[in-house]
């Protein structure tokens, strides 16, 4: 029976880091840019997205309801979007062991073309919707519901003098809803190499992409005098036939009952500069998947996973010539595996750490640098992080640096095409110390962390 | 034609010439209470009609009369400061239209308003914050 929960454990958590990184590029989307006048550096550090500036969180937090275009492309709520890379692996896939229709290294791929729907439908009501069409892998079907942020109401109060924001939301992804860039989301790598062609660890914190997607969730916040943010909400799981009809299954399990969601925020912004800390958390009863698409059972028993993370960020604008950004997240999770041990009524207890961390610098919004580090670790875990998702020592433990570098020619006010025409040029490189649990034959059958070792290319067109 | 038909032919053509001024320069004679909404779907995220509760931009309350980077405890781009202009109500309809050709370098990056009503009406709800 131990082996049953082993296995519902591993696959979710592998199938997850896959959806998780998929999803990543968007937000960011000409449509906004059209409806409010506004260029995409008012809203978006590197004039591209999602790294959101004060304004932009102030859009976003306003339910994406701000005007001021002109003109009947102010009023068009569609965007489109695609991604291309070229993947190149420190060391490559063996002869025979690469994904279907791909060589064992230096991969170019289309890895996603998008349509967005995105913009306020009144003062009060406004949203962001995403629809997604890839065919790497097999964990999605071709076309899915991508990142969802729907605002049903907002409202503004004026209280002692000072803005009260108020609204609801309605999202499909713990954290799509979050104005800050610090949670998982619109987080950094905002573009990541498709972990069907680079392989990525295994072990990922519940709130970095577990619940995207196959989730439905509930919240109202507020924010006052654009300083205290509070969120409260909670998020389910819809039915497996509303699930298939979205295409995203629910690999990681369907949530039992409701799952609590807190999120709080307090910023500062002085000058050109703005900074803000924050907590977040999230607690959610399991029930694991059976390893077929959009079936889940409690029957072997229920897990629960509780995340508590606080973040911080600090970001310098200046007058748009040089700006520098800093933010990072830590996550504590304990983890209450019960699912395979109906039968002994044993439930095993571990507990899941991670920081993610990077600081960026760009010239006039068109050149950037970007260095990241992430990393996860915890004790010995067998019921998820043993032999089965790669680890030979039965622990989640790796690190990660991403630097990245980028050429973004248009998104200012003065560029060609604007709003229309933007892209994003880039390339990544990804280096492990650890990997699923070691740096040297982590996987007891002799590959080492470096390995996976990432180099990407990549072109990211929105129009 | 004697002296008195000319001054009257003139006054004529000077109040004609006066009125058709008034009603080509709509952001003199704005809907206050039209440009109160426009305020609220375009300027507010980023602008307080309060006063004293500077944003992301400074706050606007007063704005009608006030000089260029004027409001107090915000922070202005250089452009913005050096400007040395008042913001009466030409000058703001000739602003709003594009802000970065009246002001270039200003922090504001909103690309302007180029509907006369909506940008008059703006102007005559500016106006009221006092």
């Amino acid at each position: 029976m131990r082996m049953s929960g082993y296995r519902v454990g591993i696959l979710p958590l592998s199938l997850v880091a896959a959806m998780a990184i998929a999803v990543k590029p968007a937000e960011a989307i000409p449509a906004f840019a059209q409806q409010t006048g506004q260029p995409c550096t008012a809203c978006h550090v590197g004039a591209y997205g999602p790294q959101l500036t004060p304004t932009g969180r102030a859009f976003k937090i306003g339910g994406y309801t701000q005007g001021g275009g002109d003109g009947w492309t102010a009023s068009m709520p569609l965007s489109v979007m695609a991604v291309t890379s070229l993947t190149h692996l420190n060391t490559g896939y063996p002869t025979g062991g690469a994904p279907q229709d791909f060589g064992t290294n230096n991969n170019p791929s289309i890895d996603q073309a998008n349509v967005f729907i995105g913009g306020g439908l009144s003062d009060h009501t406004g949203g962001l919707m995403q629809i997604t069409w890839q065919n790497i892998g097999t964990s999605y079907d071709n076309f899915h519901l991508d990142n969802t942020d729907l605002r049903p109401y907002v409202t503004t109060f004026s209280v002692g003098g000072k803005d009260l924001v108020v609204g609801t939301t309605l999202n499909n992804t713990p954290t799509v809803q979050d104005p800050y860039n610090t949670t998982f989301a619109w987080g950094y790598p905002y573009v990541s190499p498709n972990s069907n062609l680079a392989p990525a660890p295994a072990a990922n914190v519940m709130l970095a992409g577990a619940l995207a997607g196959n989730s439905i969730g509930y919240t109202a916040y507020a924010q006052y005098d654009g300083k205290l943010y509070l969120e409260a909400g909670a998020y389910s799981t819809p039915g497996r036939w509303t699930l298939a009809r979205l295409g995203n299954p629910d690999s990681f399990g369907s949530i039992s009952g409701a799952a609590p969601y807190l999120r709080g925020a307090y910023e500062w912004q002085w000058g050109t500069n703005a900074a803000h800390v924050g907590a977040m958390f999230m607690q959610a009863d399991i029930n694991p998947s059976t390893g077929l698409a959009y079936q889940t059972s409690s029957a072997t028993g229920r897990n629960r996973y509780a995340d508590y993370a606080a973040d911080a960020a600090y970001q310098f604008l200046g007058d748009g010539t040089h700006i520098v950004t800093v933010q990072g997240i830590y996550t504590y999770e304990t983890q209450n595996i019960a699912a395979g041990n109906a039968m002994s009524g044993v439930t095993s207890k571990y507990t899941l750490n991670q920081i993610r961390a990077n600081t960026s610098y760009w010239y006039k919004n068109t050149y950037g640098a970007t260095l990241g580090w992430q990393k996860t670790w915890g004790p010995v875990n067998p019921d998820l992080y043993g032999a089965a998702g790669g680890s030979a020592n039965n622990r989640p433990d790796s690190n990660a640096f991403i630097a990245e570098a980028d050429w973004v020619p248009f998104g200012k006010d003065d560029s060609r095409w604007a709003p229309f025409a933007n892209l994003k040029l880039g390339v990544q490189y990804t280096a492990y110390t650890q990997f699923n649990g070691g740096n040297k034959n982590y996987d007891g059958n002799g590959h080492n962390a470096s390995d996976n070792n990432t180099l990407m290319l990549f072109a990211w067109m929105i129009f | 034609m004697n002296e008195r038909t000319l001054r009257s032919m003139l006054s004529v053509f000077l109040m004609s010439g006066a009125l058709a001024a008034a009603f080509a320069a709509p952001a003199l004679a704005g809907d206050a209470s039209a440009g109160q909404s426009v305020f609220k779907s375009v300027c507010s995220m980023c602008h307080s009609n309060q006063p004293g509760q500077n944003k992301i931009g400074p706050s606007l309350f007063g704005v009608v009369g006030r000089k260029t980077g004027s409001a107090e405890g915000y922070t202005y781009s250089p452009a913005n400061q050096g400007a040395n202009l008042t913001w009466d109500e030409a000058t703001l309809d000739k602003y709003l239209i594009a802000p970065r050709t009246v002001i270039p370098g200003t922090k504001m990056t909103y690309g302007g308003m180029k509907d006369d009503e909506k940008r008059g009406n703006l102007i005559a709800y500016l106006a009221t914050l006092k």
